[in-house]
């Protein structure tokens, strides 16, 4: 599932281009920089199959982000956080969910994937399924400074080439 | 998070001391999520983390920004027709931009770890 998070909460109305979003249960709708409207408009491209074997031979995986993390340096965040993990791993800027997934699959926690962009984030739902993380894996459209959960909910966070 | 939680990430950010000249064109050279201005550890310090761990792995981000180009080079054709032409050569130009950004020594790639104190 997809939570929208806009300020005021659901039951003040969210934004008009986004009504669909709230019935799906989608969080989200904040304040953003214009950085972010560059991301939220390669997210909406539709990534090809050439651009997915190039990822897959460069970062050893195909998951279309807009980052640098190779499979080998995910290992090393699992790595880093194991002592911490089994428990809520959240993902701050999550796109289509590299390296969250290979996280949250390899430490056997469940994962909390935050981002603006909702194309990133419908596309890291798609995913939840072949990463065999159903049941395990939700996305909250969602500012990382601003996000809808209580203080020390997570056990561990990741991110990857985040915008701050 | 939790207090005694890890924060575990990659940070693209610029080197200290730079001057304002140099920020503005690391921030050209570099991709949209850059921070610039202040080290990572420092950042992460001044927002309540304790045991803040900096490893710089600007060369291996150098060595995938170069493998990229040179795949998009390699499939140019395949890749041209798949995206338009506008958008193969944006591609291609932010890799450059970014490969010229390391070699300047104003792009670096860091591993930061921390706990949530």
């Amino acid at each position: 599932m997809i939570l929208v998070w806009w300020r005021g909460g659901p039951e003040t109305g969210g934004p008009d281009s986004q009504p669909a979003l709230h019935e799906t249960g989608i969080m989200g709708a904040v304040t953003t920089p214009d950085p972010v409207d560059r991301f939220r408009e390669r997210y909406a491209q539709r990534r090809g199959e050439v651009a997915r074997r190039i990822e897959r031979s460069v970062l050893g995986h195909e998951v279309g982000q807009n980052g640098f993390t190779t499979v080998a340096q995910a290992d090393t965040l699992c790595d880093v956080l194991s002592p911490a993990a089994g428990g809520r791993l959240l993902e701050v800027g999550c796109g289509h969910g590299w390296p969250g997934f290979h996280v949250a699959q390899r430490l056997e926690c469940s994962l909390v994937g935050s981002d603006i962009p909702l194309d990133a984030l419908r596309e890291a739902q798609a995913n939840v399924g072949a990463r065999r993380l159903k049941g395990h894996a939700w996305f909250v459209a969602a500012d990382g400074r601003a996000l809808p959960f209580p203080s020390g909910y997570f056990d561990a966070a990741v991110h990857a080439d985040t915008f701050c | 998070m939790k207090q005694g939680g890890c924060l575990a990430g990659f940070v693209i950010h610029t080197p200290p001391g730079l001057s304002a000249s140099a920020e503005r064109r690391a921030s050209e050279l570099g991709p949209d999520a850059l921070v610039a201005g202040a080290l990572p550890e420092h950042v992460t310090r001044d927002v309540g983390f304790l045991d803040v761990v900096r490893t710089d792995v600007t060369q291996q981000f150098r060595a995938t920004v170069e493998a990229m180009h040179g795949a998009a080079r390699r499939w140019e054709a395949e890749l041209r027709a798949e995206q338009g032409e506008e958008e193969y050569m944006a591609g291609c130009e932010r890799a450059k931009a970014m490969l010229l950004g390391i070699q300047e020594g104003l792009l670096l790639r860091s591993l930061v770890t921390t706990i949530k104190g």
